[in-house]
């Protein structure tokens, strides 16, 4: 590409001639004032400013008007004071005349009135003095009464106090009382219980006891079968043994089922009859084991009855 | 200088946004340059096809357009070259007595070689139009980014922020995003109107070639005395 440009430099030309217009276009566009809203406020302060002037105007006015009335209105107060100036004059001088008649006879009357008054006066302390003693008896009494009201009152919350407190011994004795008897109530109840769970963990073992020992017993008698089965399974009898009795052998085994002794118990019959059932648990050795270890029995004794 | 002016934001501006800026600058710079020589040299290439055709169509002898162009000092190319290459073929086709339709073949094949060669030359550098065109505005967008960043961190630690601290930033980082813009929209019409013309073109030469290689299959059924004949 660069070759291409090379060889044409006049493109290069023209394109930075391009580019170059362009900006000058893009840097005059912007260098103008970014544009801003403008609010023309200028209208409206001159508007408000004409109505205050216009206002002051008619205010001016008016004020003028006012004190001219108040002027007016000044005069006539003055003369009127004036008359009443005169008047009051007048008035006092008569006033005064009036005052010396009233003077003179009130004076009179003040000398009658305090001789009226202090034999007015004799006469209040005279019945202030009755007054007084009436109400010191009076008192006296009064009090001699709330005396005894009081003592009557001591006494009765003396008594009321006494019967508070026997009321409230009693009312503790009952608690304690109450107290007692729950706690021995208790006592017994946990007693009891505590017997009665006793009373059921052996009837409980018990009765386990009796299920094992009843277990045991069916297994026993399992296992007592096996040995006689399988004794009886390799018991060849004997043909011509004549009558076939029952026969108890006593065998002794160890441990493991092995045979270590076989004796007769009561077995009559003939010689043949006996040894056969012998040869019979010979042959069985060693017995079959027992399901629980605890049945093992080193000394078992079993009874055989041929089968018809 | 005013305060929001557009040389003041760029002077302004941070050194990545700056560096964006001249990279759009530069890219712009070079798609304008090769629009102007691709645009001359369509042009050129469409008045030569017109010419040439309009001579290959008068009637000429061909031995003698084929003199006429071999010896011309000139480098020769479009129409011209194609034709200059399938005669030659075909000359020395014939001239190693090759079968007709094997000499038919030779001239055939050599003419696509020459069209190729001038569908390349039509497109050289046609792909830098369109990357600028498809390129530039991420990269006026990466600028106007970065200078929303820088004049958002420069908000960080202020209590009171308000629109006239960040307005010149934002406005700074456009500027990168304008430019972008600036540099890809010229580049992509160029770049599609560039394509349709190369088009057309290329159909041309290649209708010429068929046509061409017609005329080549009359002559070659003649007798070699009579190659050279008019058509």
């Amino acid at each position: 590409m660069l070759h291409n440009l090379r060889r044409h430099p006049r493109a290069i030309v023209f394109s930075l001639l391009l580019h170059g217009l362009v900006i000058v276009l893009a840097v005059l566009e912007f260098s103008g004032e970014p544009v801003k809203p403008v609010v023309s406020k200028r209208g409206v302060v001159d508007q408000t400013i004409k109505a205050e002037i216009i206002d002051q105007k008619k205010l001016g006015q008016r004020e003028h008007n006012i004190k001219q009335q108040q002027q007016q209105k000044r005069l006539q107060q003055l003369a009127e004071k004036r008359k009443q100036e005169l008047h009051r004059k007048k008035a006092l001088e008569r006033k005064k005349k009036a005052e010396a008649e009233k003077k003179r006879k009130a004076e009179a009357a003040a000398k009658k009135q305090a001789e009226a008054k202090k034999k007015a006066e004799a006469k209040r302390k005279a019945e202030q003095l009755e007054k007084q003693k009436a109400e010191q008896a009076r008192k006296q009494k009064a009090l001699a009464e709330k005396k005894r009201k009081e003592e009557a009152r001591h006494k009765a919350e003396a008594l009321k106090k006494k019967k508070e407190q026997q009321r409230l011994k009693a009312e503790a004795e009952k608690k304690a009382r109450e107290a007692a008897r729950k706690k021995a109530e208790k006592e017994a109840r946990l007693k009891a219980e505590a017997e009665q769970r006793r009373k059921e963990a052996e009837l409980k073992a018990q009765l386990a006891a009796e299920e094992r020992q009843r277990e045991l017993d069916s297994l026993r008698n399992q296992y007592y079968s096996m040995i006689r089965d399988k004794i009886t399974r390799n018991w060849r009898q004997p043909v011509n043994a004549g009558s076939k009795p029952l026969c108890e052998v006593r065998v002794i085994q160890g441990p493991g089922g092995i045979i270590l002794d076989v004796t007769f118990g009561n077995c009559p019959g003939t010689r043949e009859y006996r040894l056969s059932v012998e040869a019979a648990v010979l042959k069985s050795d060693p017995l079959p084991k027992p399901k629980d270890p605890a049945l093992f029995e080193r000394n078992i004794i079993l009874k055989f009855k041929p089968n018809e | 200088m005013n305060e929001m002016s557009i040389s003041h934001l760029v002077a302004n501006a941070s050194l990545p946004v700056q560096f964006v800026l001249l990279v759009l600058l530069l890219a712009s710079v070079l798609s304008w340059a090769l629009i102007y020589i691709k645009w001359t040299y369509l042009k050129q290439c469409r008045r030569e096809a017109k010419t040439f055709e309009g001579r290959f169509w008068s009637g000429i002898n061909l031995s003698d357009l084929f003199s006429q162009l071999s010896t011309r000092q000139e480098k020769r190319y479009g129409m011209e070259s194609v034709f200059e290459n399938g005669f030659r073929e075909f000359a020395r086709a014939r001239k190693a007595e090759l079968s007709s339709a094997d000499v038919i073949n030779a001239a055939h094949r050599s003419m696509k070689v020459a069209t190729a060669r001038e569908i390349e030359a039509l497109e050289n550098n046609l792909s830098f139009l369109a990357t600028v065109g498809s390129v530039s505005p991420y990269i006026g967008l990466f600028g106007t980014v970065w200078g929303i960043m820088e004049s958002f961190r420069s908000l960080a630690g202020v209590q009171q922020a308000t629109l006239a601290m960040v307005a010149p930033g934002i406005s700074e980082a456009l500027v990168a995003t304008a430019m972008g813009l600036l540099a890809a929209i010229p580049a992509v019409i160029a770049y599609n109107a560039f394509a349709t013309e190369i088009d057309t073109l290329v159909a041309r030469y290649e209708n010429f070639v068929e046509e061409f290689t017609g005329i080549l299959q009359r002559q070659a059924q003649a007798p070699a005395s009579t190659a050279a004949a008019s058509i």
